[in-house]
């Protein structure tokens, strides 16, 4: 046997087998063989070693429960998945999430069930782009929608372009309900310009009304916060109850999030970026 | 992956298609542990082996596989999904490599020796630490067959699906991935020729 030879016979071995008795006597005559044969042990029971030290990793169980939670929702069953914290958290970066938005994630947890009948209200009808309406013209008298209607005190203010948010006294209707929203009438958010643009008429992006997450004493006064958007898989919003209607189910839903200078996530609304915007984004 | 349960893969995969959450689980549990695995030796990353074990099972779960039981075993189809997500993140990364990141991946070489030459007698996770690293840096072709083969103890004929070549191709890799490993753990087997002699050998002389 060559040395050539030796090595397409090791080349050629499968786990565990022997080169045989040709090889050996090769080996034994020649010491370059000799080593590679020594060597390629000496290699093996390190590679073994590290099998042994890596037998017992596993996926964190939180991604079971993620898993789970997708596998129920693809076969109707999304309704029995526990509201864990981390199950909203975005499917690409658990862990930066984890933390910072465990109370936030909680109360979206809370606002899911309730933001469901808005959910659908608001792709169905009054958000949904508007023709554009002649300048001079009347605008078209919006009606809030019944169950959100007049609810006195139940109204704090966002203040646009510094993402400041103002609370509101609770008032007494907000006590019956778990969920309140904030603003009473959905109001699209218009780009300020007068440019003889195509898209100027049409809203930068539409936004549902602010529902509190502050559960059964409603709308909990503050002094004040911060608007964050973030993006919410829309995974994590149907495994947490709510459908998701249509569309693609690996992407996400843009929400804005009240925090309060307590750190305590106060309300949020849910946003649809118009097609001009997102444009314009580009 | 467990074989010891009387359903095949395949059979739960079946189940689970039709909405058995049971299956589902079932076989969640009997794979994410090799796909885990040979995603974060693969990747050298446990951030990176969560979110592709996620994605995997994600996929799965929501009955978007294309596994045909035809083409080869589901152990061999995952692994094979999961190949594609640890490349494309590694891809990813490597357009974003950090300073540190630099520093690290030209160091490495010289840093398994220094290493061994500091600490005369390796502990044993300070071995399994530098044969891990040399595998680490494997080019990606000679590390997935040693990733499959050496430590997921993949046969050949699965590891050939997974990486869609011939046997004889991953015969080549992996006695060149070898032969790599041997020259860049020699210093190991200097420092600690105990771990040749208390391991068993691949070949038997």
């Amino acid at each position: 046997m060559t040395c050539e030879e030796f090595i397409s016979r090791l080349q050629a071995l499968g786990r565990g087998e022997s080169p045989g008795q040709e090889a050996r006597d090769h080996a034994e005559s020649c010491e370059a063989c000799a080593e590679t044969l020594t060597t390629s042990g000496h290699v093996d029971a390190l590679l073994r070693l590290l099998a042994r030290s890596d037998d017992g990793l596993e996926a964190p169980a939180r991604i079971e429960e993620t898993v789970l939670g997708a596998f129920r929702l693809a076969h109707g069953t999304a309704n029995v998945v526990s509201m864990q914290p981390h199950a909203v958290a975005p499917a690409v970066a658990p862990r930066r999430f984890a933390y910072r938005w465990m109370g936030a994630a909680a109360a979206i947890a809370v606002a899911s069930a309730a933001s469901l009948v808005a959910w659908q209200s608001f792709r169905s009808s009054d958000l949904l782009p508007q023709p554009p309406v002649e300048q001079g013209a009347p605008a078209p008298e919006r009606t809030p929608s019944p169950p959100f209607a007049s609810r006195p005190g139940a109204a704090p203010s966002v203040r646009p372009g510094d993402g400041s948010y103002q609370g509101a006294a609770p008032g007494r209707g907000n006590a019956r309900a778990p969920i309140i929203p904030v603003s009473t009438v959905r109001k699209p958010v218009r780009p300020v310009t007068s440019a003889p643009n195509p898209s100027a008429d049409e809203p930068a992006e539409f936004v549902t009304d602010f529902y509190s997450l502050v559960p059964a004493s409603g709308f909990a006064p503050t002094e004040g916060g911060q608007l964050v958007r973030l993006q919410v898989p829309r995974a994590s919003l149907a495994s947490l109850g709510v459908p998701i209607p249509v569309g693609n189910p690996n992407g996400s839903v843009t929400a804005d999030l009240v925090m309060g200078y307590d750190g305590v996530a106060h309300a949020i609304r849910f946003v649809q970026p118009t097609r001009s915007s997102e444009r314009s984004s580009r | 992956m467990i074989r010891s349960s009387e359903q095949s893969d395949a059979e739960l995969l079946a189940r689970s298609n039709n909405g058995d959450e049971a299956a589902f689980l079932l076989l969640y549990r009997r794979t994410q542990g090799p796909v885990f695995r040979f995603a974060m030796q693969m990747s050298g990353s446990r951030t990176i082996a969560e979110d592709v074990t996620q994605e995997v099972f994600l996929a799965l779960a929501r009955g978007g596989s294309r596994f045909d039981p035809a083409k080869g075993s589901l152990q061999s189809y995952l692994f094979g999904v999961t190949r594609n997500q640890v490349l494309r993140r590694l891809d990813k990364r490597a357009n974003l490599v950090s300073i540190d990141e630099e520093r690290d991946c030209g160091a490495a070489a010289g840093s398994f020796e220094a290493a061994a030459d500091q600490h005369g007698d390796l502990a044993r996770a300070q071995t399994v630490d530098l044969v891990r690293r040399a595998v680490q840096s494997l080019p990606v072709n000679y590390r997935e067959v040693v990733v499959l083969c050496d430590l997921e103890e993949v046969s050949y004929e699965d590891a050939a699906a997974v990486l869609d070549c011939a046997i004889g191709t991953i015969r080549s890799r992996l006695h060149r991935a070898r032969a790599m490993l041997a020259e860049r753990l020699q210093f190991v087997r200097e420092s600690a020729p105990s771990v040749s002699r208390a391991g068993d050998s691949r070949y038997v002389v």
